[in-house]
């Protein structure tokens, strides 16, 4: 597996984040704090929705023995690819746990404990040196043989003394969080292999899982421990039926009844239409007469104002200069009617799918996340199917002929800032939503890998005691 | 003098003290400041009575030269030798517990120490040091104290009396230790109630073999065998019911942690995931109904049915349960009666008198 990076999960995850990642970088409206917040919650989902898969593998690993059988039966092989295989999931634990380090989020400082990763950097280098131990065994030398050698005894009991050292050492009773639950159930199945190994009586192997690590499996699937991984998923199902209430109530999410499909977000309009007026002819009607001045002129004449005058010294005012003295001369106006224009409308939708969470690794995780998207911007004449109707729309009349001034305009308009707005609002919250979820679907991959291995310990314990 | 409750004192005291966290492997990390301070030095003594053995323990006469209590610990000591020679060889017990209790009155100069009721008080005896104070720990009971005296914990501290052949041994065990796991076992009543009941069982059942050995009354003994065979087929049965009612407690807890977020994984989960999700938490007692769900519906219901089902079986194996230590009571009380026939110490022995 390669190490999970934003770009590597970003494009791992085929449109699911994609399409909220291009919205936040193109966002004209998005907030500098919800932008962070949601950057924030992307990487929660990123980190825990593959912690969870790799919980799920360790569930299912807990589920059969971790080779116990294969050193019961004395198949080399058996064990050897038993091993290789929490080998495997053991080395993307510890990558998971490096991504885990880095949430920004509070509600997951308790994954960040610094004793979980060294518990299982010490638990991945003893499978390691176990395999290393099988596979140097000598092809000549029976299963059986090699096991109770004193080379092997010697060996394996220093890959046991490592692993208990550090599981007492590590002050492991705080540590009942998921991501040291998915740590904790693999440990309980390589201790008891290597007691099984050192041929350790079978009353103190039942003692050793017994007392160590029952109660620690307990305490882990207790939701009353606030920091178990219980209390996690309880705490992430708790906030998550908060946040829904919360989304059910906001204006989108009545809309989407929060389910999947997709609602008007805004529907917004310019009639473009130059209301009727007057307009000058270059014809004028002119009447004659003396004026003694220009104010007694002006005062008796009415706009429009006379196209020109001219004053003669001792005659009064005669106007206009051309024409006969006495004479006014005004333009003819005549009336304009009304123009209408395009009636231009713009609307986008808001649409809401659940996806189910795909790794980078292409596998699908069983995890369903939401994904807000916007609609492309659809644009029309009013009355066409292009575009929401009149009364789902905020229009306005507008005297703009140009088709992109009008596209501006209504890309300005409060409505659609407005609507922009509560999207921005509703896409935080969905993806919190998002963030809950994964929480709640790792904290129970966790409980599910303790549980299995608590069945799985049981019986062995029970296999001791008979 | 005013008389104090003693043990609802001295548990109060060691509880506002705080009473150190159990750490995962379930023993007690005490304070180190109250392990290293005016602790008394372990010791053990060897002689023919309790009192001669606890002189000739060097440091611990030393000890109490210090603090001024030779001659009241000695004289007191010396008191007991008797019913403390009279419980080893009368209880079956392996051991009898002292206890020099110690109050301290802060003067104007050096505080200046008392023995608490002015004696050594003897606690009993039982299987260990430990679990004698803690059964005795359970009952009340009224000890004079001195007016401005305080218990001195720090000073206190219990003597384990047992023979080897002849030989009295005395060991010395700072109260600390015995009094913090007492207070941690008392502030645990799951805990009291698993401790007490096979201490106890332990200590009548040694009393029990003591009498079956001893006693020449024929009809005693054939009482006895006749008792320990109810017994045994009692144990035998309610180690059955114990054994299926955990089962069925586990399946309750388990049925009941998937049932209560079975609303949050069909949020959140695919259907299959949410059905190996459940079979998974759930392990072998998933049946084909939880295993096969093809909707949420299908897996509440199954869930849900699993669930009712445990309920009830673990209801019926409570009631079961209930009738079972029923008899074992009777059957303890029968002993009781017993031991008191056959003139068993029962009042000194507080894990058998309760």
């Amino acid at each position: 597996m390669t190490a999970l990076t934003r770009r590597s999960f970003v494009n791992g995850s085929a449109s699911l984040l994609l399409g909220r990642s291009a919205i936040l970088r193109t966002g004209a409206s998005a907030l500098a704090l919800t932008t962070a917040s949601r950057e924030a919650n992307a990487w929660v989902m990123a980190a825990l929705a593959i912690g969870s898969m790799v919980a799920g593998l360790i569930a299912n690993n807990n589920r059969s023995d971790g080779g116990a059988m294969a050193l019961l039966t004395a198949n080399y092989e058996l064990l050897k690819v038993a091993l290789r295989k929490l080998d495997h999931i053991e080395s993307q634990v510890v990558e998971i746990l490096e991504d885990i380090k880095k949430l920004p989020d509070e509600i997951d400082r308790r994954l960040k404990q610094e004793n979980t990763r060294r518990l299982e950097i010490e638990l991945n280098a003893v499978i390691v040196g176990y395999i290393e131990k099988l596979n140097q065994k000598d092809p000549q030398q029976s299963f059986a043989d090699w096991r109770v050698s004193k080379q092997t005894m010697d060996d394996v009991r220093g890959l046991l003394g490592r692993l208990q050292k550090s599981r007492q050492e590590l002050k492991t009773e705080g540590m009942i969080d998921p991501a040291t639950a998915i740590v904790v159930s693999p440990l309980a199945i390589v201790e008891h292999s290597l007691l099984n190994i050192l041929q350790y009586r079978p009353a103190e192997i039942a003692a050793t899982l017994n007392q160590v690590y029952m109660p620690w499996f307990d305490a882990i699937l207790d939701p009353k421990n606030s920091m178990s991984a219980a209390d996690y998923a309880d705490g992430a199902a708790s906030r998550l039926a908060g946040l829904m209430k919360r989304a059910a109530e906001h204006p989108l999410g009545k809309a989407l009844s929060m389910r999947p499909g997709s609602t008007l977000l805004v529907g917004v309009g310019v009639n473009d239409i130059t209301p009727a007026h007057k307009e000058e002819t270059n014809q004028s009607v002119c009447t004659g007469r003396n004026y003694s001045s220009l104010e007694e002129l002006e005062q008796e004449t009415e706009l429009p104002r006379p196209v020109s005058f001219r004053a003669t010294p001792g005659s009064g005012v005669r106007y206009p200069a051309a024409q006969e003295a006495n004479e006014v001369c005004r333009p003819i106006m005549r009336d304009v009617g009304a123009r209408i224009g395009p009636r231009d409308r713009l609307a986008q939708d808001a649409i809401l799918t659940e996806k189910e969470f795909v790794a980078p690794s292409g596998k699908a995780s069983g995890l369903m996340l939401l994904d807000l998207m916007l609609s492309p911007e659809r644009r029309g004449l009013a009355g066409t199917s292009d575009v929401p109707e009149d009364k789902q729309s905020t229009v306005v009349n507008a005297d703009l002929r140009d088709p992109g001034a009008r596209a501006a305009f209504m890309h300005k308009s409060k409505a659609w800032t407005d609507a922009h707005k509560s999207y921005e609002e509703f896409a935080v919250l969905i993806d919190a939503i998002n963030a809950e979820r994964t929480r709640f679907a790792f904290g129970m991959a966790a409980m599910v890998a303790v549980e299995t291995a608590k069945h799985n310990i049981n019986q062995i314990i029970r296999n001791y005691g008979r | 003098m005013k008389m104090m409750t003693l043990t609802q004192t001295t548990v109060a005291f060691v509880l506002l003290l705080g009473v150190p966290p159990a750490s995962a492997q379930g023993t007690l990390a005490l304070p180190t400041s109250k392990l290293t301070q005016n602790r008394a030095p372990e010791a053990i003594g060897r002689a023919t009575t309790a009192s001669a053995a606890a002189k000739s323990a060097g440091k611990l006469a030393e000890w109490w030269n210090d603090l001024g209590l030779s001659v009241a610990v000695n004289r007191s000591l010396h008191e007991q030798d008797q019913n403390v020679a009279s419980l080893l060889s009368s209880s079956g017990q392996p051991g009898v517990l002292l206890y020099a209790q110690i109050e301290r009155v802060n003067g104007p100069g050096a505080p200046v120490y008392y023995l608490v009721g002015d004696r050594v008080e003897l606690v009993g005896s039982g299987t260990t040091a430990e679990e004698v104070y803690f059964a005795s720990a359970q009952r009340d009971r009224l000890v004079p104290a001195r007016t401005d005296a305080e218990f001195d914990l720090d000073h206190s501290y219990f003597m384990w009396v047992t023979r080897s052949g002849k030989t009295i041994q005395v060991k010395n065990i700072p109260a600390m230790f015995v009094v913090y796991p007492t207070a941690q076992k008392l502030s645990d009543a799951k805990l009291k109630e698993s401790v007490n009941a096979a201490s106890d069982a332990q200590a009548l059942s040694r009393a029990v073999d003591y009498m079956e050995l001893t006693t020449r009354d024929a009809s005693i003994k054939k009482r006895i065998a006749e008792l320990k065979a109810q017994q045994s087929e009692t144990n035998r049965q309610v180690d059955k019911i114990e054994s299926d009612l955990q089962q069925e407690m586990e399946r309750v807890r388990k049925a009941q942690a998937v049932s209560n977020r079975l609303a949050t994984m069909a949020m959140v989960l695919t259907v299959a995931n949410q059905v190996a999700t459940a079979s998974g938490y759930l392990g072998s007692d998933a049946g084909p109904s939880i295993n096969d769900a093809r909707t949420p519906e299908e897996l509440k219901a199954s869930v849900g049915k699993m669930l009712s089902t445990a309920v009830q079986r673990r209801d019926a194996l409570e009631v079961k349960y209930r009738a079972a230590a029923d008899q074992q009571s009777g059957q303890r009380t029968q002993y009781l009666q017993i031991l008191t026939t056959g003139k068993y110490p029962t009042d000194s022995v507080p894990q058998i008198r309760k």
